[in-house]
């Protein structure tokens, strides 16, 4: 996990996971479909991901394909930058 | 997230794929023993059996068509060949709009204009060369699938190819079921063999089992736990209509699952569908298990490009925007969907009420966790904490809201919700404290554990594979489950298996309509009030096939005449119809029977015939209702006397009259015809009759000439103002009053001008009573002072199938009135003093 995956697994960990074990938390652990992620939470990650790395998210990116995972919103974040 | 190729995960071995199919074949057995889903399903399940086997044993690359053969095949199977070519025809042609190549604003003008030629056709009811069947299945693939569709392609790099557009709208349970979940192309695509073939084909078959139990259960409910809402009037069966309303939902969910399983079972490994949502925690909670394929389309549609759009004006501002936006489209797109499967429109004020409350809920539960934020924990809660302690509270409040939104939700009328809630009178409160008090709970044990916010066990990792179907297990407890569930209800088969299992097994076994769905069928007869719930799968599947031009209300016909007496409805005299295809004609006298002059010949015994419908045979001719049937049968025996003479029966029967308003007939018409016995035809719930015609006098400012009746009347207050749904309901306890009333009355003055007064029970054709209801009824017609006869099991060896005239139509079909009039004949000639002085000369 790069530098770009660990803020984001920072991110979800401090809003999402407060008091969990980090090393759970890995680069292919499902966000969506294991529940992490509902629309909300959705939300705020995509708020987060366009100030902090400063990109612009489309409303068809908040799927499985696109953040389903840390490993995916990496690639989705270095395609934007 | 795939962990390896598709290729690669969908391998199986030779020992998990006997056990799979060998669960697939129990399975086929379950689904035809309880006709599951519908019969169509059946067929699909038996083609099912031999399509896994073979899309488990092909080559990775041939399965995708495999599934998408066995799809059309099964589309050809239910709906035949030429609605089957038509379907596949027109879904194509809009595929091939989506992928035409203009800008994505001209497809979607074409499309429009597509679907409103469609929405034409079926709104005019114009003629189509496709059967009638095929219309909601055609709906059911384009309604939605379509916009998933455009949208995918219209944001997607790559184009898909055409094997995978095709198998996506041709998916193949939807043929049996107009209700199916929105299934996602993206989805459907990045799921097929995510996982290993045995973890999801298990995982397909688990779902199925899941389907068919709730489907099992949601007949227990429908069967023996509902209760109509008339019968409302304290807390306790106040709160058991809520929740049994409620839980009416496994219908769909059932259904749901059974569809999901399906797809599983061909390597599309998509998400499950209505998770444990009777234990949601809050209304969020809730919306994220039910429906998850309606969510997740909400949320790709409209809640995130929504809140994109709108995201200017602050997060929250944007967020309630969205979610309102959500709500308001999901109540037009269920009255869109309805209109496409049911081709009427759905447009009903509790409809909107509730999807306004759950809007206004959700919204005020969003803002909740985005204050307090919503905790999810990785690892397992231990059993007893605080914490969940508070969510055991929260989710009795959660339930107990949504199924009083629920109950509303599925009524009838909000006018018969609110009379149902004032009738339960003050003790109604104590429901709405259960809710609060649970709620302060929650939130108090929140306070207490320092944990403001739900918890959620999430599944990552490990725990994913550990908690999902996979092995040998799995199988074995399903199947041994199955063998417990089916020697329980498997009475013919099994001996030991004691009678009142073996009674509730065979309710079960069919869709059968219930006491509630019953009494709104026959209300559709003779008042424009079928409301085909969508919570009921009886009434929809009795009525689905019934012909727009069906007229189930005689007093819609020319030969029923409205007068301003207390009656209300007659026959017209001398009059023709086809009346639910059957020749109907009236005399003279305006009865329906052939002509017979005022005065009775002195050698002959006069009968006249007080009855309903059923008495009067809606749905077969003149010459099939058993009482000319009964009469030949009378004459062809009698000795002595001209035959055609010997026996005169005269149907006095009307649709839906009451016994108030035989006692009037018998006054003002029957009486000069001196008839020597009166046979008066009770059914089972004779009462409602007079309910509806109570009602109907109030609200038409129709004079009651009953002393005693008018009394009860006034007591009430009841006057034109009224609702016909008020007035019912404040009469309803006093109608067996009035019932046996009448029904004294009548039998005194049939007596009193000389005349044999006889009472027959008679069973529906839809319900029977048991012996001891038929003898219950006999018996206050005793006290009131009739002779009896009990028909209660003149159909008994007959299913409702073999004698109603249709499908959606329960009347008494030409069998069922031969039945009669062979047991009537039977019956006199046994007790010939059941017609009186002339019986004696009843022969055999």
């Amino acid at each position: 996990m790069g530098p770009v995956g660990q803020s984001v697994k920072d991110f979800i960990l401090d809003e999402f996971l407060r008091g969990e074990d980090p090393d759970e938390l890995t680069a292919s652990t499902p966000l969506i479909s294991s529940g992490i992620l509902d629309s909300l939470a959705t939300l705020k990650l995509s708020q987060f991901l366009e100030q902090h790395f400063d990109i612009q998210m489309a409303a068809h990116e908040l799927d499985e394909e696109h953040i389903g995972t840390i490993a995916a919103i990496e690639q989705l974040i270095a395609s934007k930058q | 997230m795939l962990t390896q190729p598709p290729q690669v995960n969908a391998a199986i071995t030779g020992r998990q794929l006997a056990i799979r199919t060998f669960q697939l074949v129990v399975l086929v057995y379950l689904v035809r023993y309880f006709e599951i889903g519908s019969p169509q399903f059946g067929t699909i399940m038996l083609l099912a059996v031999p399509a896994f086997l073979i899309n488990a044993l092909l080559p990775f690359r041939y399965r995708l068509e495999w599934f998408l053969t066995v799809s059309l095949i099964g589309i050809v199977l239910v709906l035949g060949p030429v609605s089957a070519i038509w379907l596949i025809a027109i879904v194509t042609a809009f595929i091939a709009i989506c992928h035409l190549p203009v800008p994505l604003g001209s497809r979607i003008t074409i499309l429009l204009a597509a679907g409103a030629a469609l929405f034409f056709f079926r709104l005019r009811g114009w003629g189509v060369p496709w059967s009638e069947t095929a219309w909601p299945i055609i709906a059911s693939i384009l309604m939605f699938r379509v916009i998933v569709y455009l949208y995918d392609l219209h944001h997607e790099k790559t184009r898909p190819s055409a094997r995978w557009s095709l198998s996506y709208f041709f998916l193949l349970p939807n043929v049996c079921f107009p209700l199916f979940p929105v299934v996602d192309f993206k989805k459907f695509r990045q799921t097929y063999y995510s996982e290993p073939a045995p973890v999801v084909y298990g995982r397909g078959m688990s779902w199925i089992f899941r389907g068919v139990y709730q489907l099992i259960l949601y007949r227990i409910v429908y069967q023996f736990v509902v209760i109509p809402p008339e019968e409302v009037f304290n807390a306790a069966q106040l709160l058991h209509f809520i929740v049994s309303s409620y839980l009416l939902y496994l219908r769909v969910s059932g259904l749901f699952h059974l569809i999901v399983g399906v797809l599983l079972l061909f390597g599309f490994n998509l998400p499950e569908t209505h998770k444990k949502y009777y234990l949601a925690s809050s209304f969020n909670d809730f919306w994220r298990r039910i429906n998850i394929y309606w969510k997740d389309f909400m949320m790709k549609i409209f809640y995130y490009p929504i809140y994109f759009k709108v995201k200017g004006l602050g997060a929250t501002p944007a967020l309630i925007i969205a979610t309102v936006a959500v709500f308001f489209a999901t109540w037009l797109l269920h009255a869109y969907q309805w209109f496409w499967l049911r081709g009427t429109f759905l447009f009903e004020l509790h409809d909107l009420l509730f999807w306004s409350v759950l809007g206004v809920l959700v919204v005020l539960n969003s803002l909740r966790e985005i204050k307090y934020g919503r905790v999810r924990s990785i690892g397992r809660q231990p059993l007893l904490s605080s914490g969940r302690l508070s969510n055991v509270c929260r989710v009795a409040s959660t339930f107990l809201t949504i199924s009083i939104l629920w109950s509303m939700w599925s009524s009838d009328s909000l006018e018969q919700w609110l009379l149902m809630w004032k009738s339960a009178g003050g003790q109604a409160v104590l429901i709405v404290i259960a809710v609060l008090v649970f709620y302060a709970l929650a939130n108090w044990g929140d306070k207490r554990s320092e944990k403001v916010s739900t918890k959620v066990r999430t599944l990552v990792g490990r725990d994913v594979a550990a908690a999902e179907p996979g092995g040998i297990r799995l199988g074995s407890g399903l199947i041994a489950g199955s063998l417990v569930v089916l020697v329980f209800m498997s009475r013919p088969e099994i001996p030991w298996v004691p009678d009142a299992y073996a009674d509730i097994a065979r309710q079960l076994r069919t869709v059968q309509l219930n006491r509630r769905d019953q009494a709104r069928m026959e209300r559709g007869y003779y008042e424009h009030l079928l409301n085909v719930n969508r919570h009921s799968e009886g009434l929809w599947t009795a009525v689905e096939k019934k012909p727009a031009d069906w007229i189930d209300n005689l007093n819609d016909t020319e030969i029923a005449v409205r007068v301003p007496r207390f009656l209300i409805t007659e026959l017209a005299s001398d009059k023709e119809i086809q009346f639910k295809g059957a020749q109907l004609k009236t005399n003279r006298w305006g009865m329906r029977d052939r002509d017979y002059p005022i005065a009775k010949s002195k050698d002959s015994t006069r009968v006249a015939l007080f009855g309903t419908s059923h008495t009067l045979g809606s749905g077969v001719s003149n010459a099939q209702v058993f009482e000319h049937l009964l009469e030949q049968r009378l004459n062809a025996g009698a000795a002595g006397a001209t035959p055609s003479s010997a026996y005169e029966i005269l149907n006095f029967s009307m649709v839906a009259y009451s016994a108030l308003q035989h006692l009037y007939l018998l006054d003002h018409k029957v009486r000069e015809f001196r008839p020597d016995a009166i046979v008066y035809f009770a059914l089972e719930d004779d009462e409602r009759f007079i309910l509806r015609h109570l009602s109907l006098a109030i609200r038409n400012g129709i004079e009651i000439p009953y002393q005693p009746v008018l009394a009860i009347v006034n007591l009430l207050g009841l006057d034109a103002s009224h609702s016909d749904e008020e007035i019912r309901r404040k009469l309803a306890p006093y109608a067996a009053g009035i019932q046996a009333w009448a029904e004294r009355e009548l039998a005194a003055n049939i007596r009193g001008m000389g005349a044999t007064a006889l009472c027959v029970f008679l069973p529906k054709v839809q319900s029977r009573p048991d012996q001891a209801t038929a003898e219950t009824r006999q018996r206050i017609a005793r006290e009131a002072g009739f002779h009896t006869l009990d028909l209660h099991d003149v159909y008994d060896g007959y299913s409702r199938q073999e004698l109603q005239i249709k499908p959606w139509d329960d009347h008494p079909n030409e069998l069922a009135h031969s039945l009669i009039a062979e047991r009537l004949h039977q019956e006199l000639v046994d007790r010939p003093q059941l017609l009186g002085k002339s019986s004696s000369r009843i022969a055999r």
